[in-house]
């Protein structure tokens, strides 16, 4: 059938608003393809190294050696101590592991297992500092040859303190190197560090078991794990993301293209009723027509799968870089394509059905006279806005006209605020409020935790460092935990702020952060019921007061009231904040990190978020110039004979472009208003649902500056699109509308 | 006859308002001969034109074409009607706008068992050099030829056409009347013209005058001329 052809030349005629609708359903594709097979590949490869690499189901370490047949068969789990030291030189941290044979193995990405005298790195650190293999290093005093890149199932989140957002290879590695050469770097263990592998029914008996017989000086499960739990996290929040984002793309393509199907079908009225009297069947003109939303889908969805397919694998190696993951194993993601795919198809299938079914219910001499040609031009009359003056009431009859797109532009650009806002927030959140918060509220600029909870008479505090307890807990009826921190009344190190910015004075009631009051969905005089990670004892605290702190799962309250609450005797400590750094006897560290390392780390990282926040915004920018652009040049071609007389009457084409478009700036200022509330709406419960099985809070709070950044980025977008539009309007000549009229 | 129409009504309502537009019109047509259709605005022309070419349905009486009643067909023997036994031609010639002269011929063309050759038709209406246009670049009277080819392609046994020169300038309309005697007589095909201009009566065999949906005269033209001597 020749009329086979006339979609593709309408399409062609009219190509940049058709171009429109298919990059909106390429954009949709590709965030799903992207999204999709980049997670899928780094699912697949991470359970493989899991499973292969015999993956932790916790550590613990104690201040003695334990027994390990004991504790394999009271508890039949797997169990491998591991050395383990740490060592600073030229600022650089080093994290020494000996390399383990059953628990946590070493997938070795490039060079070979290490023999005497050789080393593995991580591949953040030997990346970062450029090492080749067969490079030396130097680690206290001895020379080691780098044998090549190991990768640990338990550091894929390479970070050097639990409580760090962001890893930061500049300053801190992971070494792995034979037993031996472990032993002879540092030949008495301060600390025993052991990795166990299998289920403990109960976990409390088995802390307690190693703490009265060993003492337990810290124990991790698994789940618990920032080293391990942030990359499944991320890899989840990002599947969280792809759907939603992707189908409302879709959706949004969908009611567009409706739109549009419509305006077309009704300006080829004549020649569908043409084919009809030619004999044509409905049948044969619906699957013509249908050809439309079949193109806009193909080329669509092909584009959008090959974008997204090929920028996944690049994709999936930035985040498996940051996560220091291997890649095990490749695959074709056909479950994924088949989806790209399949979900465009169902929308814009169903948008096309819809907009031709409703013209297949007109007579054929209704098709061939076009009924709704005059619906088109007319404006409604509404007597309310007869008040305003002539211009105002034109523009608001038109925004009243085309109501329905209105509202897509609305929903249009409330998407892409929420999207830009989405990755502003995060950068906002993670480094300004976290500088802001060290700035604030943790004033010290060194933190030394000790290996033993005692009264350390061999340390010598001198009146810039103050001493602090800390005890970890479970929180009961969740899967939320709480830092405990005892700290001196009246700290200089820890100053804690209400919402108003009034400060919390320290007693011997508990303080708790926001982000964990918000996660449990406490308030202040709300109580809590904890239960030590070690001991098992459970206690029911009041919370006191809500400390305005951006991240973590803590806790405050006055020394001296937490060593009697939890057993400890008066002046004991388990670690120093401190302005200066001080002189500790190397054997009762623990681990230490300064407040300067932290922030270099953040700054550092804030390049890689950048990219990220420019990913996003340009994903948001591209939607919201696309819907803008293609709403109003619909607007313009429905409106060319109104346009027309308006340029006879003597109008100039400003006047004329705000009667007929004018109603855009408040439909964008509406979109706007209401996204900011919005963002933060989804981005809490998104955080919220992120974060409600894992061991983490953090409050993400709307800054000035993202909301700002954000509109003007927004605005930019939206007056270039019109400017696009523009165009148009200068175009339409009135000697071409009366030449129609006489038609 | 070719075409006998008995006591067709149409009426058209529109909330509790009725018009009649096609009041109890009966007509005979013979096959191979020309009629015009005149009367003023709202006479009932266009409503017999679509009744007669199966676009529409009347509300009482009966229409056979060919010995076949078309009243009572429904819409997908309407759509075969209209494939085997109608061409159309409309004021404002109706091309569709994305495909080039030849294909808009060809597309009549492909729906007819027995089609003329395209190129042949498009010869005989002097727009072969313009196959390759698409409908835009031409001038009216050209794009109511490549109207007229299509009309004519598919070999149909009645050409209905709704004021064809209505939109043409004086030369353009002389050059489409004599193209469609031409069809007539080549092809035997009958043709009906709907028109407001009486002169082009004159090249008519018989001319069918409605007013207020009413046939108020069908007169025989003994003295027909040529489309070559029809002037206004």
């Amino acid at each position: 059938m020749v009329i086979k052809k006339i979609p593709l030349r309408t399409i062609k005629r009219d190509f940049l608003q058709f171009f429109s609708i298919i990059m909106l359903v390429a954009i949709a594709s590709m965030t799903y393809t992207l999204f999709a097979v980049s997670m899928e590949d780094i699912d697949r490869n991470y359970e493989m190294f899991k499973r292969d690499y015999v993956q932790e189901d916790g550590y613990f370490i104690t201040s003695k050696e334990v027994d390990e047949s004991l504790l394999k068969d009271k508890f039949e789990i797997d169990l491998e101590e591991r050395l383990f030291y740490e060592t600073q030189q030229n600022g650089i941290t080093l994290r020494i592991f000996s390399i383990s044979d059953k628990i946590n193995k070493p997938y070795i990405g490039v060079g070979k297992m290490p023999e005497e005298g050789e080393i593995l790195l991580d591949p953040s650190f030997f990346k970062a500092h450029q090492y080749q293999t067969n490079d030396e290093i130097t680690i206290s005093g001895q020379k080691f040859k780098v044998s090549g890149i190991g990768y640990l199932p338990d550091y894929i989140y390479i970070i050097k303190n639990d409580q760090d957002l962001l890893p930061d290879p500049e300053y801190f590695g992971v070494v792995m190197m034979l037993k031996s050469d472990v032993q002879k770097l540092f030949p008495a263990p301060r600390v025993h560090y052991y990795s166990y592998k299998g289920k403990v029914d109960n976990i409390e008996d088995f802390k307690g078991f190693i703490n009265s017989n060993w003492g337990l000086l810290k124990f991790v499960e698994r789940d618990q794990n920032p080293r391990i739990i942030y990359t499944e996290m991320k890899v989840e929040n990002a599947k969280r993301i792809t759907l939603p984002i992707s189908l409302f793309i879709i959706i949004v393509s969908s009611f567009i293209l409706f739109i549009v199907m419509r305006r077309v079908i009704n300006t080829m009225h004549a020649e569908i009723g043409t084919l009809y009297s030619m004999g044509y069947t409905q049948k044969d003109v619906f699957k013509v027509f249908m050809r439309f939303p079949l193109y806009i889908w193909l080329f669509g969805s092909i584009i959008g799968i090959l974008l997204g397919y090929f920028g996944a694998y690049p994709f999936a190696e930035f985040y498996r870089s940051f996560f220091t993951l291997p890649k095990l194993t490749s695959f074709f993601p056909w479950q994924h394509v088949f989806v790209a795919l399949l979900l465009p198809a169902i929308f814009i299938f169903l948008s096309g059905y819809f907009a031709l079914r409703n013209f297949f219910k007109l007579t054929i001499v209704q098709v061939l006279h076009g009924i709704d040609e005059i619906k088109f031009g007319k404006l409604p009359t509404i007597k309310f806005f007869d008040r305003f003056e002539f211009k105002t009431r034109i523009m608001l009859k038109y925004g009243w006209r085309h109501f329905a797109r209105e509202l897509i532009l609305i929903v249009g650009i409330i998407f892409s605020t929420i999207l830009m806002m989405y990755g502003m927030t995060a950068k906002d959140s993670i480094i300004v409020a976290i500088e802001k918060a060290y700035n604030d509220n943790f004033r010290y600029n060194y933190l030394y935790m000790l290996n033993s909870t005692t009264e350390h008479p061999e340390i010598n505090l001198q009146s810039s460092a103050e001493p602090y307890n800390l005890l970890a807990f479970d929180v009961e009826g969740t899967k939320a935990s709480i830092m405990i921190y005892g700290i001196k009344s009246n700290s200089d190190m820890i100053k804690l702020y209400d919402e108003k910015g009034k400060e919390i004075s320290v007693s011997d009631q508990l303080i708790i952060s926001k982000p964990f009051a918000n996660k449990l969905g406490i308030d202040e005089g709300d109580e809590i019921k904890i239960k030590n990670k070690f001991t098992g004892q459970e206690y029911t605290l009041k919370v006191y007061k809500v400390a305005d702190l951006p991240v973590g799962n803590n806790g405050y309250m006055e020394l001296e009231s937490f060593n009697r609450l939890f057993g400890y005797d008066s002046g004991e400590y388990v670690g120093i904040f401190s302005k200066e750094k001080i002189d500790i006897p190397e054997s009762s560290v623990f681990e230490s990190y300064t407040k300067s390392e932290l922030l270099t780390t953040i700054k550092a990282s804030a390049e890689d978020l950048s990219k990220t926040i420019g990913v996003m915004a340009l994903i948001a920018a591209i939607l919201a110039l696309l819907i803008v652009y293609v709403l109003s040049t619909l607007t313009i071609n429905e409106n060319k004979k109104n346009i027309g007389i308006l340029k006879m009457l003597g109008y100039k084409e400003n006047s004329i472009f705000k009667m007929v478009l004018g109603f855009n700036y408040i439909s964008f200022l509406v979109g706007f208003i209401t996204g900011i509330p919005l963002s933060k709406l989804t981005m809490d419960s998104f955080m919220n649902a992120a974060t409600k099985d894992i061991d983490f809070a953090m409050s993400l709070d709307l800054s000035i500056n993202s909301v700002l950044s954000t509109f003007i980025i927004l605005l930019v977008v939206f007056l270039l699109s019109r400017f696009l539009v523009r165009a148009k309007i200068a175009k339409v000549m009135p000697v071409e509308i009366l030449r129609q009229q006489v038609d | 006859m070719f075409v006998k129409a008995e006591k067709v009504s149409k009426i058209y309502r529109l909330g509790k308002n009725e018009t009649r537009a096609l009041n109890e019109v009966s007509f005979e047509l013979e096959r191979g001969k020309i009629y015009t259709v005149i009367g003023p605005s709202g006479s009932g022309k266009t409503t017999l034109f679509n009744i007669l070419g199966g676009l529409d349905r009347a509300e009482e009486g009966k229409i056979f074409v060919d010995n076949k009643e078309i009243t009572s067909m429904d819409q997908k023997r309407l759509a075969d009607y209209r494939r085997d036994y109608v061409g159309f031609v409309f004021q404002f010639y109706n091309l569709i706008n994305g495909l080039t002269v030849y294909e808009n011929v060809l597309a009549s063309a492909a729906l007819s068992e027995n089609p003329l050759d395209v190129d042949m038709v498009l010869k005989m209406m002097d727009v072969y050099s313009e196959r390759d246009k698409f409908p835009f670049e031409l001038s009216g009277g050209q794009q109511q030829r490549v109207a007229i080819a299509r009309a004519v392609v598919k070999n149909p046994v009645l050409i209905l056409c709704d004021e064809p020169t209505g939109a043409l300038d004086y030369e353009s309309s002389k050059l489409v009347l004599k193209l469609l005697e031409d069809v007539n007589r080549q092809f035997g095909t009958t043709i009906l013209i709907i028109t407001h201009n009486l002169a082009i009566s004159r090249m008519a065999d018989a001319t069918l005058r409605l007013r207020s949906g009413r046939l108020v005269e069908f007169s025989e033209n003994p003295q027909k001329i040529s489309a070559q001597e029809v002037t206004w």
